[in-house]
Parts: C-alpha cells; structure tokens; sequence
C-alpha cells in the first residue's frame, strides 16, 4: 500500500468509486461523489422521465434519484440489500452545485487507477452511448466503465427530458379531452 | 229274550224256579188237604177210642162196684172192713157214673145215639140207690146179715151189666167201623194226592227238562261244543299248540271254541311276525354290536388323536402366550419411540428456531457490517476529498472496509451455514415428522398385535378346553360305545331267547296253507268289517305273492 502510494505521488491517476449496475462494474470520478447512502427507499414522483425514480430526504435537503439503468436504456434496477444510492454533487448551470442520487446495485471501493490503464471508450461492444463514456479501465482483469458523470447526468438534457414528459402529458390530456 | 248267555240261564232257572215253586205250593195245598182230613180222620178215633175206653172203664168200674159189693155183705159185719169197702164201693160208683157221663158226648160225635148210654146211666144210678137202700138194712152185729141183704138184691146188677157189656160192645164196634172207614177215605185222599203230585212232578220234569235242553243248546252255542272240548282246545293253545284243529260248525261264526280258532290262527301269524322280527332284531343288533365296537375303536383313537392335538393346541398355546408377551413389550418400545420422536421433533423444531435466530443476527452483523463497508467507503470518499491531509484517514478507511468486509464475509460464511443447518434441520424435522405416522401406525400396529395375540391366547385357551371336553367326550362316546355294543349284545341275546320261546308255539306248516286257511275266515261273512280286523293288512297285501320259506324253517 505505501509503495503504491508512493507511487501515487509520481504517477497521474483516476481517483474513482467503483460499483456495480447490473452485470457491469462502472467507476465514478469522486470528485462529483459526496456520499454513499443505503437505499431506504424513494418517494415517486409523478410526471418525471422514467429514468428519475423518485426523490429522497437527505438530511433535509430535496434529492432526485435517477436510475442510471433505464438512463443507460436498460431496464429498472431490481431493489436489493446491497442496492445504495450515490450521492452526487453536480455544477449547476446557474453555478453552484445540486445534488442528484443515483441508484447503484452495490458500491465496490475507492480506487486510484493509473492514467495508463485507462483506455478510449470503444466504438462498438457497449450498449451505453459513448459520451456517457470516460474511459475503460481493467481493474483484476475486469473491464471497469469510467462514466462520463456530466454528460450521463446533464441537467439539461434532463430538463429537456423533463419538459418533453410535461408536454406529452399535456397533449395527451388534450387528445384526450 | 235276553243275549247274554247269563241272561239266558237265568231266565231259565228263573222259569225252572217258578215251575218248582208252583209244585210246591199245589203239593203243600195237598197236604195241607190230607193233614186236615188225617186229623180229622184221627179226631174221630180219638173220639171214637176215648169212647170206648169210657165205656169199658164203666163196665170195668162196675165190676168192681159189683164185687166192692159183694165184699161189704160178705165181710161187712166186721165195722172196720165195711167202711172201707163202702167208701170202695161209693168211689167205683162215683167212676162208673164219670165215665159214663164223659162217653154221653162223645157217642153223638161217633154217629151212635147216646140214647142207650143215658139208659144204662139212669139204671146205674137207680141200682146205686137200690143198693144204698138195702144197705140200710145191713146190721153189723149180724152175722147173717149179708144173706139177707142178698137176697134182697140177688140179680138186680144182672141186667145192668148185660147192658153195659152191650154198650160197650157196640161203641167198640163203632170204633172199628170208624176206623175203617177212616183207613179207606185216607186211602183216596193219598191216592188223590200221589196222582196230582205225579202230574205236577211230569210237568215239572218236563218243563225242566226243556229249560235245560235250550240252557245247553245256548251254552253248547256260545261255546261252539263241548265245554270239555273247548277246556281242550285252550289247553292246547296254552300249551303252545297254535296248529290245534278246532271243530267248529260251519255256520258258527260267533262262538267261544270259532274265537278260539280265529285267536289261534292270529296268534300263530303273530308269532310268526315276532319270530321274524326277533330274528332280525337278532341279527340287526349283532350289526349294532359290531358297529358299536368299531364305534368304540374309532372313538378311542380319535380320543388319542384329541389328546395330540391338545398337547400340540398347549404348545401353540405357549407360543401364542410368548408371542403375546413380544407384543407388548414391543408396545412398549413402540409407545416409547413414539414419544421419543416427538420429542426429537419438538428438539428439532427448537433447533430450527434457534438457527433461524441466528441467521437473523448474522443478517443484523451483515447489516452492521454493510454499514460499516459504506461508512469506509463514504469515509475513504471524504479523504479522497481532503486531498493530501486525507491520506491516513483514507488507509484507516481502507482498514475499516477491509475489517467490514472479512465480518460480511463471516457473516455470510455463518448465515450460509445457519441456512445450512436450518435446511438439514428442516430435513430432519420433516423426516421425523415423516416418522411419527409410522412409528405411530407400529404402535397401533402392535398394538393390535398384542391384542391379537391375547385374544389368540384366549381364543387358544377355549380351543383347549374345547378339545379338553372333545376329549373327554371322545371318551365317554367310547365308553358309551362299549356298553351300547354289551347291551346290543344283550339284546342279540335276548332275541334268541325270544326266539326259543317263540319256538315253544306249534305252528301250522305251510305257509300257503296258513293263508288259504285264513280265506276260510274272510269268506263267509264280508258284510262284516269287524271280522276283517283280526288280521293286519299287510298280511293280506302279501296273499299272492311268494313267500320266503327261509324265514320260516325254524317253525
């Protein structure tokens, strides 16, 4: 440990929290990560995209809680014991930051990979859009998903989304009126 | 006319008796006739002897009076002499005058007339006073006054005395006369009377000889002949001779000696029939002897073979009782089981809970631990965030999440065996719980095992004391049998002795002879159903048809 620290210290690296959604083993820049909190359970909220599963009390403060699966285009996440949501910390666009959770199936560790490790995000042999993508890295001879928080979670895109669900709602109501 | 014999006879004899009796009173009115005419007859000489008696006491008396008389004048001079032949004198005097006075009546009743006695009476007397009168001159100091006085008197009782010898003479002849006549009236009057009594004696010998005839006739026809005969003939039959020939006419069908005969002939075929059935008593009870005995020997070994079996039902018995005892001890053992199983069971089930506790404290030291493994993780990120002053805080995090991680290890390695177990456990459970219905069902199982068996023992119980009484009676049965074989045997005995004494009858030979004689019974009166009762119809049955002589030959 002290040697790869050492090591640490000369050599660029990618701190990250890694965890697993689905069969896959994903990574997290930590800087974006505040907290890991145990699933407790959410309070659905209606009119939201799919991917939005619900919001939570955190200490006081109102917190949307995406399922990173159905934003990958997957199916929902299967709530389990070990299922945790990651308390993430995003730049707003008016500055500052907001907070958004997202549901994990299990959180794995906290690791420093070396820049070395890591790879482009390929072209093909993933189902998630490549700007979701940061990078591949092989952590124990496993492909670990480096995501590309920003862009999976752009509050804008989010936004938009959210207003398209509104107006589809709308315009439904209208067919249907 | 009475039927009866009895009747008969006696209406006879009553006849007889009335004939006997009429005689009789005719010949007592006879001689009740002849006895009146013989006392009559007798009276009259009676009469007629008193008479004459009478009269010849006075003739007699007289001459004494006479000689009295004489006596006084010959020897009265003397005072003394004279007193006594006078009082003499006045007595033969006084007897002269009584008897003719009791003569006076009695010459009337003789048919005489009493005429010449009163004469002779009158005269006597009148010589009595004569004779007193002269005696008054009698002196005693005379010696010659007898003379004198003679002759005063001398022939004067000469007349009377003539007389008197007269009377009595003709009252003798009268006697004689009335004797006569008498003998010759009783003379008829017996002639009379033996000449009814002969009539009334041929009537009476005649009638009775009639009653006796017909007596005899009745008698002869009840008897059917002599009694003598018939005294004969039933001796012969009491003697056993049953061939006896009885003589009987051929019209009589209804008399003593024809009875005799037909009792005879129904003797002889009943005898023939006992004699018969006595011969195949004989032999029938010779065939229940020797069925008897092989009843006996049959009965004996069957007791033995009962015997067998009872000692072999003992056995079984004890087998039965043996195995009765298995059954409740495996019962037992059974009930026990049971109740071990359900405790195994119970434990089981308390193990089961107690794992389940476990794996829900080792789920709670997971849940601990998942914390613990976050809180490193959230505090390896809060390091992470304070950059370079975070490292040692990030290494203690590490540690921490390594520590959380070897407890979720265990935990799990714990939980996974506490499922484990609980799944062993559960298998255990089931398979006990599995268990019980059967050990359960063994329970009863041998339970009804152990009742059989009882039930079996006694059962087995009541089979020995059946064959116990089969025995027993087996037995008896062979006793029984053995005296049923001596009183068969007795029997057998018995009839040989009846027939020897049926031998004794005389039978008539031939059969066939025996049944044309009975034709002679049947034939001459068939209105007569009573007849045809003397013979049992089974005889007539076998009229034509032959005969076995075989039976027969001992007759």
């Amino acid at each position: 440990m002290p040697r790869q620290l050492d090591s640490a210290k000369t050599i660029a690296t990618f701190h990250c929290v890694t965890f697993m959604l689905g069969e896959d083993l994903f990574g997290i820049e930590i800087g974006f990560v505040r907290e890991v909190i145990e699933y407790e359970g959410v309070t659905p909220v209606p009119m939201m995209p799919i991917f939005v599963r619900g919001i939570i009390n955190l200490r006081g403060a109102v917190i949307p809680v995406l399922d990173l699966s159905v934003r990958f285009g997957r199916g929902p996440t299967d709530i389990r014991p070990s299922t945790c949501i990651a308390i993430l910390s995003l730049p707003a666009m008016q500055g500052g930051y907001s907070d958004i959770g997202i549901m994990l199936d299990s959180v794995c560790t906290v690791l420093e990979i070396p820049l070395s490790d890591i790879g482009p995000a390929p072209t093909l042999g993933t189902d998630i859009r490549n700007d979701f993508i940061q990078g591949i890295a092989t952590v124990d001879s496993r492909f670990a998903i480096l995501l590309n928080v920003q862009n999976v979670l752009s509050v804008t895109e989010l936004a938009g989304w959210a207003q398209a669900v509104v107006e589809q709602h709308w315009a439904g109501d209208e067919e249907q009126l | 006319m009475p039927k009866t014999l009895l009747g008969k006879v006696s209406a006879m004899a009553g006849i007889a008796i009335l004939c006997v009796i009429t005689i009789g009173v005719l010949g007592i009115n006879r001689l009740d006739a002849l006895r009146n005419s013989i006392m009559e007859s007798s009276t009259l000489a009676d009469q007629a002897l008193q008479c004459v008696v009478a009269v010849d006491r006075a003739d007699t008396h007289f001459k004494t009076q006479v000689q009295d008389w004489k006596d006084i004048l010959i020897r009265g001079n003397d005072p003394e002499l004279f007193a006594k032949y006078k009082e003499q004198f006045v007595v033969e005097e006084s007897i002269v005058q009584a008897s003719l006075n009791d003569a006076l009546p009695l010459m009337k009743s003789i048919g005489l007339a009493d005429g010449d006695v009163t004469r002779l009476r009158d005269a006597h007397r009148d010589l009595g006073m004569k004779y007193r009168a002269a005696l008054n001159q009698f002196h005693l100091s005379d010696a010659n006054a007898g003379k004198k006085v003679d002759a005063l008197l001398r022939g004067i009782d000469r007349e009377t005395g003539q007389e008197m010898e007269r009377v009595t003479h003709t009252v003798t002849a009268r006697a004689i006369e009335l004797s006569k006549i008498e003998r010759a009236r009783a003379e008829l009057s017996y002639a009379s009377a033996r000449d009814e009594t002969l009539v009334l004696g041929a009537l009476g010998a005649i009638i009775t000889a009639l009653i006796s005839m017909l007596t005899i006739r009745n008698v002869q026809n009840s008897l059917g002949g002599d009694p003598a005969y018939a005294a004969h003939v039933v001796r012969q039959v009491a003697e056993g001779d049953l061939a006896v020939q009885v003589r009987v006419r051929a019209s009589d069908h209804s008399s003593l000696l024809y009875s005799i005969k037909v009792m005879a002939f129904s003797l002889s075929e009943t005898i023939r029939d006992v004699s018969a059935i006595s011969e195949s008593i004989g032999s029938a009870s010779e065939q229940v002897s020797a069925t008897a005995n092989s009843l006996s020997q049959t009965a004996s070994e069957l007791a033995s073979s009962v015997e067998q079996t009872s000692a072999s039902i003992e056995e079984l018995a004890a087998t039965v009782g043996q195995n009765a005892d298995n059954a409740r001890v495996t019962e037992n053992i059974a009930c026990k089981s049971t109740s071990s199983a359900t405790e195994s069971g119970q434990a089981v089930a308390e193990m089961v809970r107690a794992m389940k506790e476990i794996a829900s404290r080792i789920t709670a030291i997971n849940d601990i631990a998942n914390k613990t493994d976050l809180l490193a993780i959230n505090a390896a990120i809060e390091a992470a965030r304070a950059g370079e002053h975070g490292k040692g805080f990030a290494t203690v995090a590490v540690e921490v999440r390594k520590l959380a991680e070897r407890s979720q290890k265990a935990a799990k390695e714990i939980g996974d065996l506490a499922a484990h177990s609980v799944g062993v456990a559960e298998q255990a459970g089931t398979l006990l719980h599995e268990m019980l219905p059967g050990i359960d069902q063994t329970a009863t199982l041998v339970q009804e095992i152990a009742a059989a068996s009882r039930e079996q023992s006694v059962g087995i119980d009541q089979i020995n004391a059946a064959v116990t009484q089969i025995s027993q009676g087996m037995q008896s049965s062979a006793a029984s049998s053995e005296e049923l074989s001596a009183t068969s045997e007795e029997m057998s005995a018995t009839a040989m002795q009846l027939q020897e004494m049926m031998q004794r009858f005389r039978l008539k030979g031939g059969i066939h002879d025996t049944y044309a004689h009975r034709a002679e019974f049947k034939s001459p009166r068939p209105a007569k159903k009573k007849q045809a009762r003397l013979f049992p119809t089974v005889l007539d049955d076998n009229l034509d048809e032959p005969v076995d002589d075989s039976k027969f030959t001992n007759y």
